[in-house]
């Protein structure tokens, strides 16, 4: 209920800052970390800066479009992302590559004390980064937008303005290209 | 633990962003949040010390005039008149020298497959008061280098960690492009080139007239990122002249490294005066900076002309790819 409470003051927000511009930076103090971390997964922390800052920029320019009935303004925000990312596919190619190079021992991100499952998910990372580096870039923001975002289907239907099924079977292939990719081990934990 | 699981798991502990591109980034849409109050109340801005973006180049101090282009002389539009006779003390004056100075330069558009390399200086204030007034010195600066493709909006820098190249985005210009290719089909006269600013202006942020100040900002960002050809860059110069409120300033050597300059300036937010600044004997476009301007009635500290921060051009070059850097 208080998440439900949380969103849907976001399409009151946008709705307050058609009359009061800067009252938009409330959407921004909500979601940029979200956006900014997503960005960073795919792209890296440096280009994660910008396309942060110009989700924003670019939500506040169509703020006036934005549809009132959808209270979770998340979808709107990662799909703004989405778009400006898909400008860097070959960058986001080119890190996923250098990841999968890098293999598990490469360069870690994460705490010192991971969990055992971390430790899986750790040296499941190379092969991942491989198959993410061949998705097709629908497939892949269908994919990242599920499993980093966490957005529903719906969500991200919403998102990239896509009919439900369309994003459905993106995410199927998807997930059939990622499972093939894991380690041994952790597949057959699926 | 399933595959969507491992996925979310192999890329956990992301590190957050950093502050500065936090407060850059929100300081960036107040400022566009502010512009857009501005033109619906036709009232002047809220007061909001935007600092820019960091990726839009900046600031500041040193100067150098940029090696860029040399090749066909472009058929003068301008009468040299008064202003080629006496250096001008008006703002008028001085845009229309640069502009008539512009399109007189020797010129030589770039190849497609090149591309703009741009070195700034950057300048920042350090200490500010509590109603966010700029106090002087002492100031931090930094030194910033982007490619910018010809053919397209691509640009590119070096990550400072990783020392490899990475895409930039780069759009702090926004609705000007910086892509040579793209630039060079601005409208090439001055009120045709408000009129696509406007129309540009309207698409993105609705109806009602754009707030000059914006103009202001965006002609500054659009000139640290490109160097337009012979008659785009006049009319930008000439264009400016339609905005009202112009300042001039002579006689500015601060961070320019023994040259001299002359600013044209207007207030961009209130106490705020951004300035476009140019040789004072070539009328070569060197950089901008922003100065505490004029103090409002209440509410703020500081004193006026201090700086604020500054983005001098300290080179420019066509080079074959982005990361070349050439002697």
């Amino acid at each position: 209920m208080k998440r439900i409470l949380a969103r849907s003051a976001d399409a009151s927000v946008i709705e307050r800052s058609l009359r009061e511009p800067e009252d938009f930076a409330q959407i921004f103090d909500r979601y940029y970390d979200a956006i900014h971390g997503y960005a960073s997964r795919r792209l890296g922390p440096t280009a994660a800066d910008d396309v942060a800052a110009e989700t924003f920029l670019i939500a506040f320019d169509r703020r006036d479009a934005y549809d009132l009935s959808r209270p979770d303004a998340r979808p709107w925000l990662y799909g703004i992302a989405s778009n400006l990312i898909a400008r860097h596919h070959r960058a986001e190619a080119r890190q996923y590559r250098a990841l999968a190079r890098t293999g598990p021992d490469g360069p870690s991100e994460g705490p010192e004390d991971r969990a055992a499952a971390r430790l899986d998910a750790s040296a499941a990372r190379g092969p991942l980064a491989d198959a993410l580096a061949d998705l097709a870039g629908g497939e892949r923001d269908v994919l990242l937008l599920v499993a980093w975002a966490q957005l529903s289907m719906q969500e991200v239907a919403e998102a990239l303005d896509l009919p439900a099924g369309t994003v459905r079977s993106r995410l199927h292939r998807a997930r059939r290209r990622v499972r093939a990719a894991l380690p041994e081990a952790i597949e057959e934990a699926v | 633990m399933n595959d969507m699981e491992t996925l979310r798991d192999a890329w956990a502990g992301t590190e957050p962003p950093s502050p500065t591109a936090r407060a850059n980034a929100r300081a960036a849409l107040l400022e566009r949040a502010a512009a857009a109050q501005s033109a619906e109340s036709g009232e002047p801005v809220p007061r909001v010390r935007a600092r820019r973006r960091d990726w839009t180049i900046g600031l500041t101090a040193a100067a150098v005039a940029a090696t860029v282009i040399t090749g066909f002389a472009v058929a003068p539009s301008l009468n040299r008149g008064e202003h080629f006779a006496a250096q001008p003390t008006t703002a008028k004056g001085v845009l229309e020298r640069a502009a008539y100075e512009a399109e007189h330069r020797p010129f030589k558009a770039p190849r497609p497959n090149q591309w703009l390399m741009v070195d700034t200086r950057v300048v920042l204030a350090t200490r500010w008061t509590k109603t966010n007034d700029a106090l002087p010195g002492p100031y931090k600066t930094s030194d910033d280098r982007l490619w910018y493709k010809v053919a397209d909006e691509r640009a590119a820098t070096v990550d400072p960690k990783s020392k490899k190249l990475v895409d930039r985005m780069s759009i702090a210009a926004y609705p000007f492009p910086h892509g040579y290719a793209n630039v060079a089909r601005l409208p090439t006269d001055p009120a045709g080139l408000i009129a696509w600013w406007k129309d540009k202006e309207r698409a993105t942020n609705g109806s009602g007239e754009p707030a000059w100040e914006l103009l202001v900002t965006q002609l500054g960002m659009f000139l640290m990122k490109s160097v337009p050809p012979p008659k785009v860059q006049a009319a930008v110069y000439l264009a400016m002249t339609r905005i009202p409120g112009a300042t001039v300033a002579t006689g500015i050597k601060d961070g320019l490294e023994g040259r001299t300059a002359v600013g044209v300036g207007w207030p961009t937010r209130p106490g705020v005066v951004q300035q476009i600044l140019f040789d004072s004997s070539t009328y070569t476009y060197l950089g901008t900076r922003d100065l505490n301007g004029p103090r409002p009635a209440s509410g703020t500290s500081g004193v006026e002309g201090t700086l604020l921060s500054a983005e001098f051009r300290t080179r420019a070059v066509y080079v074959d790819g982005p990361g070349q850097v050439p002697n």
